[in-house]
């Protein structure tokens, strides 16, 4: 029989196979390695990005009476709604001062393996708006006042500051029991309402247009923020809702069947009050305010057009307050960045 | 077996073995390649994921730039971020005690008494930060019993902090371009008091590039004026490679990236 005769070929193939194939591995191992390093930074920057902008949305949306209702103490937190793909806390720090936190959510699974954590942070504070109030009672067109009518530009608040005018419109006609006063009583000047537009984006009510009745709403001892007719307590102090001052926007044309309600009031079309109301704050109708039923307004009212039904305005008192128009300011501030050293990338302590 | 037969077989052995070594050296190269590729990589990595996260906390304005030249930069760089949960009553000027929520701390690092010095936050609207040196560091728990450290500090006014005050600390620290007395190659280090530590490199003699620019991005020498940095870093493989013509040499890669400093105080 022969021997087999395979030389040192078989071998030398072999021994290269082995060792390129070792080679080979390494590299794709390592190779491996620098893309998942390259996507986790590449991840971490669009997550810095992504959370700058996140972090960005969310701050136009919120404001100090939002918090005051959802973060009241020092050290509460609560949840945002930042998307699917991001997470976001904002937790009262002091009396002014809170954080916005924001992350992005971590993958599961494979993907995770690749993933970097951002968290971004930004200390806000509330910023108070400076507005001019001329009147209690801001009209854009002629108007024509009669029985039942009481405007008064005196602050009615426990220490009164100075006062404003009663009513400010093109023209004023007075008839029949109607009282205005302030200094001076009646001012004849052209109005706008640019108010409106710088509220109506920090609404924090949101409501189209349609018939609503209003008043506080409760669950045990607590307000309830949940029903859409709550618009606070204004005639309660100490009462749930006493504290609740929400900036009520209505897209469209609104009837008031009557209620209660504080705060802003911010009314895209037209409003009709067809039963007794009473509100604290600020109204401002960039329609017309149609007083059909007992208006008791504590605050100011601008509108474009001011009447009742087809005749001259009756049953509307509206008194200026200085406090109640500055706690509206105050809940209505937007937050912004601290002036200096706002942002923070926060990195898990080890 | 004849000697023709012998002969051939030398032949076809060698020429096998030939080809198998040539197939071995490319392959050598090729993963020798591909480690320096991915070393000099991972050095650009680093200057891109390290250098922009020290560099976009910082607030010129308030003096968080030390000293800046093209080569080298000294900053007060953010470490950690907490938030007091204990009151700190006012009236107290000089030593104090500050105690900072563990649940709500934030940093690369805990809080160094040897290296860091604090920003709190003042109490008003004005957004003030007060500076405060730490003199040590222990355990203590909040107010509500929950785990927090204690911070032996040096208050410079008689100013009090409301639990739920922010806390910043910070340490100043360079960073620079220079050459290793060990191996003579040139590096970006870190310099923390007179330590000085390789952070990433080797990179080429003018691997690091530093332009600070001002709000209309024209380039400004005053360091409080800066609102961005623009870092360019040049990073070498540390061994030669063979490029894909089979010329050996050192392939250079770079990185630029433009950093915005988001803390600037906003008017």
């Amino acid at each position: 029989m022969a021997k087999p005769d395979r030389g040192a070929a078989l071998a030398i193939v072999l021994w290269g196979l082995v060792v390129g194939g070792a080679l080979l591995t390494l590299v794709t191992i390592l190779a491996v390695q620098e893309q998942r390093a390259a996507a986790a930074l590449h991840r971490e920057e669009r997550g810095l990005v992504g959370a700058e902008r996140v972090g960005a949305e969310l701050l136009a949306g919120l404001t100090a009476g939002k918090l005051r209702a959802g973060v009241p103490r020092s050290f509460d937190s609560l949840a945002l709604a930042a998307g699917s793909d991001w997470t976001a806390v904002i937790r009262r720090l002091t009396p002014e001062v809170v954080l916005l936190e924001v992350a992005p959510q971590l993958p599961t699974g494979a993907a995770s393996r690749e993933a970097a954590a951002v968290r971004l942070g930004w200390l806000l504070r509330p910023r108070l708006d400076s507005i001019s109030l001329v009147a209690a009672v801001s009209v854009r067109g002629p108007v024509s006042l009669s029985d039942g009518v009481v405007i008064s530009g005196a602050d009615s608040c426990s220490s009164p500051g100075s006062g404003i005018a009663g009513i400010a419109a093109p023209s004023v006609v007075v008839s029949g029991s109607a009282q205005v006063e302030g200094s001076p009583p009646e001012l004849l000047q052209v109005v706008d309402l640019d108010l409106f537009d710088r509220f109506g984006e920090r609404a924090t009510l949101v409501l189209p247009g349609g018939t609503y009745s209003t008043g506080p709403a409760t669950v045990g001892t607590s307000c309830d923020l949940q029903p859409f007719t709550n618009w606070g307590d204004p005639v309660g102090p100490g009462a749930p809702c006493s504290g609740y001052l929400p900036v009520i926007r209505v897209d469209g044309d609104v009837a008031i069947d009557g209620g209660v309600g504080q705060g802003i009031l911010l009314v895209g079309g037209n409003l009709r009050i067809t039963a007794p109301f009473t509100f604290h704050g600020m109204m401002i109708v960039k329609g017309a305010a149609d007083i059909t039923a007992p208006t008791d307004v504590r605050g100011i009212l601008a509108a474009a057009e001011l009447r009742s039904g087809t005749g001259p305005v009756s049953q509307l008192k509206v008194q200026y307050s200085k406090c109640i128009i500055t706690n509206d300011l105050d809940v209505s501030a937007p937050l912004s960045p601290l002036a200096s050293r706002a942002w923070i990338q926060l990195f898990q302590a080890p | 077996m004849t000697v023709v037969e012998l002969l051939v077989a030398l032949v076809l052995f060698g020429v096998c073995a030939t080809a198998v070594a040539g197939v071995m050296r490319r392959f050598l190269s090729g993963y020798r390649a591909t480690v320096q590729s991915i070393d000099r990589r991972q050095n650009l990595r680093i200057a891109a994921a390290f250098l922009p996260a020290e560099l976009r906390a910082l607030d010129a304005a308030d003096g968080d730039i030390v000293a800046m030249s093209r080569t080298a930069l000294t900053i007060r760089a953010p470490r950690v971020f907490g938030v007091l949960c204990r009151d700190q009553p006012a009236g107290t000027t000089g030593a104090a005690t500050l105690v900072l929520s563990d649940a709500l701390r934030y940093g690369v690092r805990d809080v160094d008494a040897d290296s860091d010095t604090l920003l709190i936050l003042a109490t008003g609207g004005d957004d003030r930060w007060i500076p405060s040196a730490v003199s040590s560091v222990g355990i203590a728990p909040c107010a509500d019993g929950r785990p927090g450290i204690r911070l032996g500090v040096t208050l410079p006014a008689p100013e009090g902090f409301p639990a739920g005050t922010p806390v910043q600390g910070f340490e100043t620290i360079t960073y620079r371009l220079y050459r290793s007395s060990e191996d003579g190659r040139w590096y970006i280090g870190q310099q923390e008091g007179g330590s000085l530590q390789p952070l990433l490199g080797p990179v080429t003699a003018d691997g690091l590039a530093l332009d600070y620019l001002d709000s209309t991005a024209a380039v400004t020498t005053n360091p409080t004026l800066v609102r961005l940095i623009d870092v360019r870093v040049r990073a070498p493989t540390a061994e030669p490679i063979r490029d894909a013509s089979g010329r050996l040499g050192q392939v250079i890669d770079s990185l630029v990236t433009l950093v915005a400093l988001r803390n600037n105080r906003r008017r």
